[in-house]
């Protein structure tokens, strides 16, 4: 498992090596058992095999043992995942919203301006280099290739997929399906084009990490990748060039269909 | 009504005419013809589909060096290397291997019928499926190639993609009309034309497995077929059920409830061939035979109700992955209770380690890895990390090659005898099974650790250095020793195919029950005459009655009649 750099990245990290040891405990027990029967009873002349059809109390032991064990292992999993999937942070804790963009083969992101107020954005405003994501005014939110996030402050993503523009044809095909991956903080979701949905994460170390497409989105999936830069509040607004803090967008934009 | 069903299955096949070689050999209604078909078609698509991928393999080792006959392997070429690999190895090796060839091929043996229920029928579904693989196979002839989008060809990536993804959906409609045809076969023949005698309880595992795993295809294929024809629709005639208003999520839906289902499509059969080999081999019963028959029956009752977990991180609602996590959590149970019966099969017995023995137990020891690195991806949390990466393909290869194709490798060797009426050699099949053993776990041992580190799957390179990350660059090295085991395992299959059609040809004569085995295959001539059973075998006793006391020797068919003190002693034994 790589760094942990998120809230909730420990408490993933926690259930995966309690599974790592239930799983290896049982592994070695099986192929000892395995491999000291297989010593133990292999054939010799003269022997016979002891002749049995099975042994009830031990399947109806070994098969509720099983199911406890199962169910324990599901049951401590429940809040982590809710916690991390089913709960966005509300507004009393001063999250950041940033929307996100994953375009064949390209990850944009767009932050809300010293406005405080997101564009809204149509397809047909989406021009090549100057307006990649379409905004009805660009200069009005800021754009960045890299995802800039301050450190210990909640961060809540939208997750939109864009079609990709042909420049060649001037035309536009569909959005597909990416995946929102970012291994340091222990967070992926897809990006499902028509219907954006949000994940949220909160930082707690300051460096640059990788963001990548998780889900397969063509030929050159695997060169879609980005920056994630975790900086300080201060570092951040000049990043940013506008002061976030003050200027915080508190929704995301409703877009025409 | 047991003597009904024998009737009316002397009268469907009492009258067979001898057929010419084509309709013996080419277009025969024998179901042990038609098995070998299956089976020699499916190898051949095995050879294609582990070419395809050490294609892919040698792009990810050196992205830059060009692949051997290939040449340059582009982002979209390793795209339809992959999806092709999978494409080919599910529907064209692994199920036509289990359900088609064995299926046919043992099932009416052991259950001491003279043929399938529908013949014909039978070898139909034999017949499209060529068909099928060159429709497939056409799609690498057409402008932007063959299918690119994954085995899962999620919309809108599939609907957009090339003509070839075409010719992938109206393949997979053809194979799946393929499955249904021998799965309505298989139920209606193993519930129709049992021999006298040979109750639900008294069938072997195989036959029990091949029973359930027809169920399962019967049920989930059409709606796999639905799927396609919607994704069809969407593509040639413009219709939105995958996009705009329509839902991306709703075709990852319809794919799995057939895709789950299909994962235990493609191990139940090997877990029912291989507690066979197992039993025969350790000279003991099995261990828990009604446990070992109902696990499998709960395996696809759970199996329809899992297919969820695969959609934890699509966008789904989160709040459904409770549910699903606690379903697929449990289906990990009776694949835990038939491990424990493997073991207890085992243990006091007198084991031989033969080929199909090895074999078998490489099954087991391969499928507890499998069957416990799926705890991982079924808890949520920890899902969020593996999900999409190699942690993923080393658990479905730890499944499907670990488990089945060792299973299958068990069954050739085990039924090979009885297919030809020849001996494989065993030296070289120790050898086939040592090199493959060991190459195997090489290749895909390594996925688990560097799916820990998040390394995703269907990158075309993982080196590539995008702005100041290079979080999978240092794995590279894995990356390289994976490649070079798999070309390992490649070559580890020269003495398989060696050994296969030198003793086709001039194998020892394998005579009547080379492996003193139970079932009733094993008390007719190798290979059985077209019509198997002649008169058909009144059955006594249960498929794995060895080192029973009754009898001197360490096995018991089951068509063998005792008397005397025995068959008193045998009444008395199954009264308990």
């Amino acid at each position: 498992m790589p760094e942990v750099i998120s809230t909730y990245g420990k408490a993933v990290d926690d259930l995966w090596w309690l599974i790592v040891w239930i799983t290896l405990v049982t592994f070695i027990a099986v192929e000892a058992l395995l491999i000291i029967f297989l010593v133990k009873y292999r054939h010799r002349d003269g022997r016979r095999a002891s002749y049995t059809h099975g042994h009830r109390g031990l399947e109806v032991v070994w098969t509720v043992a099983t199911a406890a064990i199962l169910v324990f292992i599901a049951i401590v999993q429940r809040d982590t995942w809710a916690h991390i999937k089913e709960e966005l942070p509300g507004p009393e804790k001063n999250p950041l919203l940033v929307r996100v963009f994953g375009e064949q083969f390209n990850w944009h992101f767009v932050y809300a301006g010293a406005d405080g107020k997101f564009e809204p954005r149509r397809d047909e405003d989406m021009f090549g280099e100057e307006n990649p994501i379409g905004l009805k005014d660009p200069k009005l939110d800021v754009y960045r290739r890299a995802l800039l996030v301050p450190v210990d402050t909640p961060v809540i993503l939208e997750l939109n997929s864009l079609a990709k523009f042909e420049v060649n044809t001037g035309k536009r095909d569909l959005p597909v399906l990416h995946g929102f991956f970012a291994p340091n903080l222990r967070i992926k979701q897809d990006l499902v084009p028509f219907h954006p949905g949000k994940i949220w994460f909160q930082a707690t170390k300051t460096g640059t990490y990788e963001i990548a497409c998780a889900e397969l989105c063509g030929q050159n999936h695997y060169t879609m990748r980005a920056d994630l830069k975790i900086m300080t509040a201060d570092e951040l607004k000049t990043a940013l060039g506008y002061d976030w803090q003050a200027a915080r967008a508190t929704q995301f934009p409703e877009n025409p269909k | 009504m047991e003597t009904l069903t024998t009737a009316t299955h002397d009268a469907a096949h009492g009258e067979h005419h001898e057929p010419g070689i084509i309709g013996r050999y080419i277009f025969s209604r024998d179901h042990k013809v038609i098995g070998c078909q299956f089976l020699f078609t499916s190898i051949i698509f095995l050879i294609l589909g582990g070419l395809l991928a050490l294609a892919l393999r040698w792009r990810l080792a050196w992205p830059d060096s060009p692949v051997p006959i290939l040449g340059d392997v582009t982002g979209q070429a390793y795209t339809v290397l992959f999806t092709m690999h999978a494409t080919v190895m599910i529907f064209f090796v692994i199920i036509p291997l289990l359900v088609g060839a064995f299926g046919n091929f043992v099932v009416p043996l052991h259950i001491g019928a003279r043929d399938m229920a529908f013949p014909f029928l039978n070898g139909l579904s034999y017949w499209i499926m060529p068909f099928a693989g060159i429709i497939m196979l056409f799609g690498f002839f057409l402008e932007g190639g063959a299918a690119a989008a994954g085995w899962t060809s999620y919309p809108p990536l599939s609907k957009i993609a090339g003509a070839g993804q075409t010719c992938w959906c109206v393949s997979l409609i053809i194979v799946g009309s393929s499955s249904i045809m021998g799965a309505v076969n298989y139920i209606t023949t193993i519930v129709k034309m049992r021999a006298p005698g040979m109750h639900f309880h008294r069938m072997s595992l195989t036959v029990w497995s091949i029973f359930i795993t027809s169920a399962l295809v019967l049920f989930g294929t059409p709606v796999l077929t639905s799927a396609l024809i919607l994704l069809i629709l969407d593509r040639e005639l413009g219709t939105t059920f995958f996009t705009h208003d329509g839902q991306p999520l709703l075709w990852q839906h319809l794919f799995w409830f057939y895709s789950h289902p299909a994962v235990y499509i493609m191990i139940l059969p090997a877990m029912g061939m291989v507690s066979d080999v197992i039993s025969v081999f350790a000279r003991k019963p099995i261990f828990g035979y009604r446990a070992m028959a109902y696990s499998m029956v709960g395996i696809s009752g759970l199996g329809y109700i899992v297919w969820g977990h695969h959609m934890f991180q699509s966008g789904m609602n989160p709040r459904l992955g409770f549910a699903f996590m606690i379903v697929t959590m449990l289906i990990a149970l009776p694949s835990a209770v038939k491990t424990f019966n493997w073991l207890g099969t085992v243990w006091g017995g007198n084991i031989r380690f033969t080929t199909p023995m090895l074999n078998a137990l490489a099954f087991v020891s391969m499928f507890v890895i499998g069957g416990l690195s799926g705890i991982f991806m079924a808890a949520t949390p920890v899902d969020i990390q593996i999900h999409d990466t190699y942690f993923i393909v080393a658990h479905i290869h730890y499944v499907l090659f670990g488990g089945t194709l060792f299973g299958v490798f068990a069954g050739i060797h085990y039924w090979f005898p009885k297919m030809f009426g020849r001996m494989m050699s065993e030296t070289w099949g120790k050898i086939h099974f040592l090199l493959t053993f060991i190459a195997y776990n090489c290749t895909f041992f390594p996925m688990h650790i560097v799916g820990a580190a998040g390394m995703p799957r269907r990158y075309a390179a993982h080196a590539i250095e995008q702005g100041t990350t290079t979080t999978w660059a240092d794995l590279q090295p894995y990356n390289v020793f994976m490649t070079i085991a798999a070309i390992g395992l490649g070559i580890a299959q020269i003495p398989f195919f060696v050994n296969f059609f030198w003793s086709l040809a001039k194998g020892p004569i394998a005579g009547m029950n080379p492996w003193k085995a139970n079932t009733l295959e094993w008390t007719i001539a190798s290979p059985p005459p077209h019509g198997n059973y002649f008169p058909i075998p009144e059955v006594y006793r249960g498929p794995y009655e060895y080192s029973s006391p009754l009898v001197e020797e360490d096995y018991l068919p089951q068509s063998r009649k005792l008397d005397g003190e025995a068959a008193l002693a045998e009444a008395r034994l199954t009264a308990h």
